[in-house]
């Protein structure tokens, strides 16, 4: 887990390095670079705005507050590392550097794999800090869990998707991205409960 | 990361995540399943606080542990589990002071 003072710098980075490319995108696609470096504004003001919103005092408050802060400039960075890409690979393509269906490619690329960032931590970030300053973290359940690996196994399926398939076939498949990543999740799911019930009624039989 | 490494480990830290898997517990429901003293238990929970693999929520004296892990930290887990990875160089928790940092823990 990053520290306060890494995670500034890097979403500082980010955000900058993001606004620079829109700035250079300028000439070339005014209407995309005015969306993204507004996003970017926003970003801004919601970061210096959790500053001032999480200040609630009360007992364990201090911790929530650096939680709350905590996750919100780790949004703040995968969002702005999406946008990086994707404005990254529009400059590249209008510089010829790269061609349409490249771009395309690396966007899609780009999106699964913040998916997988996603879920990876989704069970372990969803229900903390709900509700009061007193119940401050109310724990992962099984369904936090489920959600999860399926964002994390559907991320990586549509990643693999528009990176080794061909761009017809790769819009069709990652519609089934998601409830492929879904029915692996049960079967491994009810193939656990199955194994593990084995080995319980294994143990009590000896 | 490290830390992550260093409290999958141990197989009582392994079926005492194992065990959250099913519901949140408090320290002492957990400390019935094992045949250890309280403050060999109070330092594993310890570790597994320090990687960031549960999470005490306080209420009274009482101590109850969720589970927190992410999908990458689940899967190892599940590796450990299946692999069954061990500490070199053990470092079995004794009394340490981490009794000392959790005074009040409970074991109900």
């Amino acid at each position: 887990m990053m520290t306060p003072k890494t995670q500034t710098i890097v979403a500082s980075s980010v955000i900058a390095l993001t606004a620079a490319v829109s700035l250079v995108l300028i000439p070339m696609k005014p209407d995309a670079s005015a969306i993204v470096l507004g996003m970017m504004a926003v970003f801004i003001i919601v970061w210096n705005g959790a500053k001032h919103l999480t200040t609630r005092k009360c007992q364990d408050c201090d911790w929530v507050n650096s939680k709350i802060r905590h996750e919100i400039v780790f949004a703040i960075i995968l969002a702005s590392l999406l946008m990086l890409g994707s404005i990254s690979a529009t400059l590249a393509k209008e510089l010829e550097i790269f061609d349409r269906d490249l771009v395309k490619r690396i966007v899609g690329v780009n999106i699964g794999l913040m998916l997988v960032v996603l879920g990876n931590y989704m069970p372990k970030k969803l229900t903390q800090h709900s509700g009061s300053c007193s119940s401050k973290a109310t724990g992962t359940s099984s369904v936090q869990r489920f959600m999860g690996w399926t964002f994390v196994l559907g991320g990586l399926l549509y990643a693999a998707a528009w990176f080794a398939l061909d761009l017809d076939q790769a819009g069709f498949a990652i519609m089934f991205a998601f409830p492929v990543a879904i029915a692996a999740v049960v079967i491994a799911r009810v193939a656990y409960i199955r194994l593990s019930g084995a080995k319980k009624s294994a143990g009590q039989s000896v | 990361m490290n830390t992550v490494f260093k409290a999958l480990s141990d197989p009582t830290r392994r079926k005492v995540l194992g065990l959250l898997r099913e519901r949140p517990m408090t320290a002492g429901e957990l400390a019935e399943h094992f045949e250890v003293s309280k403050p060999t238990m109070s330092a594993h929970f310890a570790v597994l606080r320090e990687a960031g693999l549960v999470e005490p929520v306080k209420k009274g004296r009482v101590i109850t542990y969720h589970l927190m892990m992410s999908v990458l930290e689940e899967a190892m887990f599940g590796f450990a589990q299946v692999f069954g990875l061990e500490m070199k160089a053990t470092e079995t928790p004794t009394n340490t002071d981490a009794d000392e940092a959790n005074p009040t823990e409970t074991q109900s």
